[in-house]
């Protein structure tokens, strides 16, 4: 995140003084009026944010102690609980020690120290990470063999003006079978067929670019942008 | 340490509500959020608070950082020292209720704006050695213990309005260093 280049130099310094909290009330709150209607200057404050991030590269990381994790977890997932205590706790974060993701020392200790376990009844889950290898283009999928849902969130590229992204299940050994042409939200969920639901676990989800409305073909016509391998979380 | 790229698949997953990667993304980045909590309110209750509301807001804010395009790392440092100063001005009484996590832009990432964005931020403390070391510690002052114009003056031995004067020249030295 750069500064936008056509921003006044006066107000590339206020707007490190908001990222810095440093402005007198009246002046940030007139700030943030001009904030709402100025991407320009919305750019300029995330860009000085990006660039003071980096003053809290000398801070040393300090474990949080172990309670405050439960209590985050009972404050954010607390209601959805079947019961209260320790077998909340075991729901809550369920999965996690069969996450594809390290777990580090730390976290096991914790696990030990408050005996969360996951649940063998959770949900089989799996995730992929489809990413362009330059990452101009990355989602990540997670997918519900139970529901069949695929629940996909784009966190890098946009699709060009007239164009559409076209998600592919490429199980092993087969040709790709269309998902569907992406929606343009960056957050979104599709349900997989049914007769496909069996192949998504191992397989490869692709992204092609295609015309507007998906390949007139059925193959992808368009080059792969991005590619991952879907795995058990 | 977690990779930037894990990071910001963790907090892809978060966006789409996965409770596990949540878990995750706590215990590969909560002791340093917490260290800039501790940094800045100097209380560590307080900072456990903080720390609490700062994981409350990643989870339900996850999906804005999609589309934002700055390093994932640096998104999470932004929302840890913001609820802190939030909570050191509310101690004093001075809270004006604004948040800037609540203002971030809704802009396209682009590839070249992520990386470039990601090499710069490495310079700002390259940049600053080329302010007076005084100078310097303002900028990091006011960032890292979220001093106002007030303390800092104070500390400085300058008046109020000689301090914001010098704080904005530095400031422009360092926006003109950082675009160089």
């Amino acid at each position: 995140m750069t500064e936008p280049s056509d921003i006044d130099g006066d107000d590339a310094v206020t707007a490190a003084e908001y990222a810095l909290r440093l402005l007198p009330p009246d002046e940030r709150a007139a700030f943030a009026g001009r904030l709402a209607a100025e991407p320009a200057l919305r750019a300029a404050v995330a860009a000085w944010e990006e660039r003071f991030a980096a003053l809290a590269d000398e801070v040393e990381p300090v474990p949080p102690p172990p309670r405050l994790r439960a209590r985050l977890s009972d404050e954010l997932f607390g209601e959805e609980a079947p019961s209260g205590g320790l077998l909340r706790r075991l729901a809550i974060w369920r999965g996690l020690a069969f996450t594809g993701m390290a777990a580090s020392v730390a976290m096991f200790a914790l696990l030990l120290q408050d005996r969360w376990a996951p649940t063998p009844e959770a949900a089989p889950a799996f995730v992929a990470d489809v990413a362009a290898e330059d990452a101009s283009l990355r989602l990540v999928a997670l997918f519900d063999a139970e529901a069949g849902t695929l629940r996909l969130n784009r966190l890098a590229g946009s699709v060009a003006a007239g164009r559409d992204f076209e998600l592919w299940l490429v199980p092993p050994e087969q040709a790709p079978i269309s998902l569907g042409v992406l929606p343009h939200a960056a957050r979104a969920t599709i349900r997989v067929p049914e007769a496909l639901r069996d192949l998504v676990p191992g397989a490869l989800l692709a992204v092609s670019d295609e015309p507007a409305g998906g390949s007139p073909t059925g193959t992808a016509t368009g080059p792969v942008l991005a590619v991952g391998q879907v795995e058990a979380i | 340490m977690h990779g930037t790229s894990e990071i910001e698949h963790l907090i892809g997953r978060v966006a789409l509500h996965d409770r596990a990667a949540f878990g995750v993304l706590y215990d590969a980045t909560s002791a340093k959020l917490f260290g800039i909590c501790l940094r800045v309110l100097r209380d560590r209750a307080e900072a456990e608070d903080a720390l609490q509301e700062v994981y409350v807001r990643v989870w339900q804010n996850a999906g804005r950082y999609s589309a934002d395009g700055r390093s994932p790392m640096s998104w999470l440092v932004t929302i840890a020292r913001n609820r802190s100063i939030d909570r050191l001005r509310a101690r004093r009484g001075g809270s004006d209720g604004l948040d800037a996590v609540e203002l971030l832009p809704d802009l396209g990432p682009t590839p070249e704006g992520v990386a470039l964005a990601r090499s710069e931020a490495g310079r700002i403390g390259q940049c600053l050695g080329e302010l007076p070391p005084d100078r310097a510690a303002a900028v990091k002052g006011a960032y890292l213990e979220g001093a106002t114009y007030q303390e800092l003056a104070e500390r400085h031995g300058v008046p109020l309005n000689t301090m914001r004067t010098w704080l904005r020249r530095s400031l422009q030295l360092l926006r003109d260093c950082l675009n160089r």
